[in-house]
């Protein structure tokens, strides 16, 4: 209330210097700025979603591109997720979880639906797993490079916690594509042993990060 | 319901369930309190794990998005289509995340009321983001060198006695980097301060710091990192000390080569 902003939904308030405004500055908040857009975009707000297209697009296509392998393909899979951003904002509720979370999750679920629908999975299936490496595709935006180099170093830092099985089997269903039973397959272990690896994996990565909300 | 559903949380977390399976645990997610929270919270990690491999994506990418946005018509809000949390007060509604059930679903998109009640989350949310903002602008740099350093190609992390964190180390950078998470806080007025001990003794005096609220700490250093022997930490007054003034309560030693 006291930014004086109820009258203003559709306001584009990235043109407004954090400086000049009067008060807190929730907004600054990255993840609060990107709830407030992702709402404003569910209410047909073009110019929220530009600017939420600025935030994430970075993050988007940098995950398209680290499952797919292949920068036409991850434009590709990339345009598909923003687009269903935008039709399905609506749908995004704060409460199940975070923005910038419900965009990641569209987009990895689009990435891997392509990478699954391509003839080059099957041999996928008998790669070997390869550690999980972290890309730096020379972003250039300073704000997202910060941003993605945070937390590329913070998960870095945060896998190490985890067993080389652990890793192996995140690696190969998170970003390959692999299915569990693909994965438990292609580790040559049994179901349930992989489920509890993914499991197990993304609890202690969970915890090495300290995320709690 | 089915015990076997239950098991299927973490691999519908990275998304490693075909259709049929998704379908079928996302109807039990309508039912099954356990999962969804354990969904929640397993999504905090393939958060970040999605979240780290930022890439530039091309310019033109820009335009194609925003011209198929303009002819992409918008889903309606799940009003309608969820009778899911609304339609089942036994199991359905009170278990979730306690949030009020009436308000659960249906909220800001009746526009009016609802941007009041969004700005009012948000100057509360305010006070807590006003004392990070500062703290963050002053950090920027030093936490951009951690990153340097945290991703650095030649990085070792080795572990360190303070909450749960790491000191990583790079010859490639000649710097040292904290980072770690669930750290106390230092006495009133004091800071930790990172103390760089030399192969021939020397103690070099390192930067000072204290965690966030959270327990979340960074620290970064130059340093000839090929004749360090150790890091160090201790408290110090507030603005650090010239040696330390006590004796450290964490050290970590440097793998010797083999």
């Amino acid at each position: 209330m006291t930014d004086g902003q109820e009258d203003g939904m559709d306001r584009h308030l990235r043109a407004v210097p954090p400086t000049l405004r009067p008060g807190p500055a929730p907004e600054d908040d990255p993840g609060v700025r990107m709830t407030t857009l992702l709402e404003q975009t569910a209410l047909g707000d073009g110019a929220a979603y530009e600017e939420l297209y600025s935030l994430v697009a970075g993050s988007v296509f940098g995950l398209a591109l680290r499952i797919v392998r292949d920068r036409d393909m991850a434009e590709d899979v990339a345009q598909e997720a923003l687009v269903e951003v935008w039709r399905r904002a609506a749908r995004f509720d704060r409460e199940a979880g975070s923005a910038r979370s419900w965009i990641l999750t569209i987009a990895h679920r689009r990435a891997v639906d392509r990478v699954r629908s391509e003839q080059a999975h099957t041999n996928r299936l008998h790669a070997h797993a390869v550690p999980v490496e972290i890309d730096h595709d020379g972003a250039e935006d300073v704000v997202d490079t910060m941003h993605g180099e945070w937390q590329a170093a913070r998960v870095k830092a945060g896998l190490q916690q985890l067993t080389e099985r652990q890793r192996e089997a995140l690696d190969l269903c998170f970003y390959k594509g692999f299915t569990h039973r693909e994965a438990a397959q292609a580790l040559d272990i049994p179901l349930g042993t992989c489920k509890a690896r993914i499991r197990d994996g993304l609890i202690k990565l969970r915890d090495a990060l300290g995320v709690e909300r | 319901m089915n015990e076997n559903l239950h098991t299927l949380a973490a691999p519908y977390a990275v998304d490693a369930l075909v259709t049929d399976e998704r379908r079928a645990f996302e109807a039990h997610l309508d039912e099954c309190a356990d999962c969804r929270d354990e969904v929640a919270s397993l999504a905090l990690a393939t958060e970040a794990l999605a979240d780290s491999h930022t890439a530039t994506p091309p310019p033109s990418l820009r335009a194609r998005v925003m011209d198929e946005v303009s002819r992409t018509a918008q889903l309606p809000p799940l009003l309608d289509e969820a009778p899911r949390a609304g339609t089942k007060p036994a199991s359905g509604d009170a278990d979730v995340l306690s949030f009020s059930p009436a308000t659960r679903r249906r909220r800001w998109w009746i526009a009016a009321p609802v941007a009041a009640a969004v700005v009012a989350v948000l100057a509360v949310g305010g006070v807590m983001v006003a004392d990070a903002r500062a703290e963050r602008t002053a950090q920027l740099a030093m936490e951009k060198d951690v990153m340097t350093v945290a991703s650095s190609e030649d990085m070792e992390a080795i572990s360190l006695g303070l909450g749960s964190g790491k000191v990583m180390v790079s010859h490639e950078m000649n710097s040292v980097a904290l980072m770690g998470t669930d750290a106390g806080l230092p006495e009133d007025g004091k800071e930790y301060q990172l103390w760089l001990v030399m192969d021939d003794g020397t103690i070099d005096a390192g930067p000072t710091f204290t965690p966030r609220e959270d327990g979340v700490y960074m620290s970064v250093s130059e340093v000839d990192v090929a004749h360090m022997a150790a890091v160090a930490l201790t408290e110090e007054p507030a603005g650090g000390s010239e040696a330390p003034t006590m004796e450290p309560f964490a050290v970590t030693e440097m793998p010797t080569e083999a």
